[in-house]
């Protein structure tokens, strides 16, 4: 503990000050926050939480691209379009239109 | 449950700022028991004492602020973020104010909050503020309370048992369970803190 921490003469305005400040601060009354009120903070946070990051279906879309570019087939499946059968729902809107869009370039190219 | 100041002086523990950020029901629960009611009081005097109007800017602060808690940055306590959150949807809130009342002009004036709440004042002090004193500035008693709740909880708890309940050093000393002179530093260290905050605050005023 330092010496200067201690209270000296000088602090009394301080008190003074901060008796009052504290004082007119905390004068009302403060209502605590209902049951209901809580409730809808936690279910946004849990709602929030249970959202995929952005930049994990961002991956997973350029991955399916890229699987469908390189005509990489799953086992047992026919056409790398089927790639994005292993997609997650989530993700599709984002993964179908570029692993297509993959497909069409790798298609259209001649010596293909 | 007060939060309890780590060695280092961190007033939010690592923990709760972990869980917040990871949406933990139990963490933002904990949030709201914490700092319901000062964020509360710090929205009714940037409200001007409209208690309905309170309510309304804290759930919507909290509501903002799990939006946004990605975007927390410790540097300063999680507190004084919500109170710069609130300031804003207080300020939303007295446009819109303003705005009614003067689409309005029929409406017969409303009794002030603060004079609703004069009946139920010092309910912890008969230490009445000295009029005209710069804490008779709804926004200057915001930045106290702004300044009391991001104190480590000792302080904050040595200032009210002090200040507000009125007990002797010795029974706050033994409330802390601190020596006599350690809890005397604590309230210094508490009183310049809360001091440089309203000094702060008015010189910005002024500006």
């Amino acid at each position: 503990m330092s010496i200067n921490n201690l209270p000296t003469p000088e602090d009394e305005p301080d008190e003074r000050l901060v008796e009052q400040a504290l004082c007119a601060a905390l004068r009302p009354v403060a209502r605590p926050m209902s049951r209901a009120q809580i409730d809808q903070v936690v279910a946004l946070a849990a709602q929030r939480a249970s959202i995929f990051p952005v930049w994990v279906i961002l991956a997973w879309a350029l991955l399916l691209g890229g699987l469908a570019y390189a005509g990489v087939s799953l086992p047992g499946l026919p056409d790398p379009v089927r790639t994005l059968a292993v997609a997650l729902p989530a993700s599709n809107l984002i993964a179908a239109p570029i692993a297509s869009l993959a497909i069409i370039i790798r298609r259209r190219k001649p010596n293909d | 449950m007060e939060p309890s100041s780590d060695p280092k002086g961190n007033v939010d523990p690592p923990e709760l700022i972990a869980g917040l950020v990871q949406g933990q029901a139990q963490a933002w629960q904990q949030l709201c028991e914490l700092y319901g009611e000062p964020l509360y009081l710090y929205a009714l005097h940037r409200c001007d004492g409209d208690p309905h109007a309170a309510e309304d800017v804290r759930q919507e602060t909290l509501l903002a602020a799990v939006r946004a808690i990605d975007h927390y940055r410790a540097e300063v306590p999680l507190f004084g973020w919500l109170c710069g959150i609130a300031r804003h949807k207080a300020a939303d809130w007295r446009r819109l104010s303003a705005r009614e009342t003067r689409l309005d002009d029929d409406r017969e004036p409303t009794c002030n909050g603060y004079a609703q709440n004069e009946a139920a004042a010092w309910p912890l002090s008969s230490v009445a503020p000295a009029p005209g004193l710069i804490v008779e500035n709804g926004e200057t008693r915001a930045a106290v309370v702004e300044a009391l709740w991001s104190l480590p909880a000792d302080h904050r708890q040595a200032l009210i048992h002090r200040y507000l309940r009125g007990e002797s050093v010795e029974t706050v000393s033994a409330f802390l369970n601190r020596s006599y002179k350690a809890t005397e530093s604590i309230l210094s260290r508490a009183r310049q803190a809360i001091r440089k905050r309203i000094v702060e605050y008015t010189e910005h005023v002024d500006k």
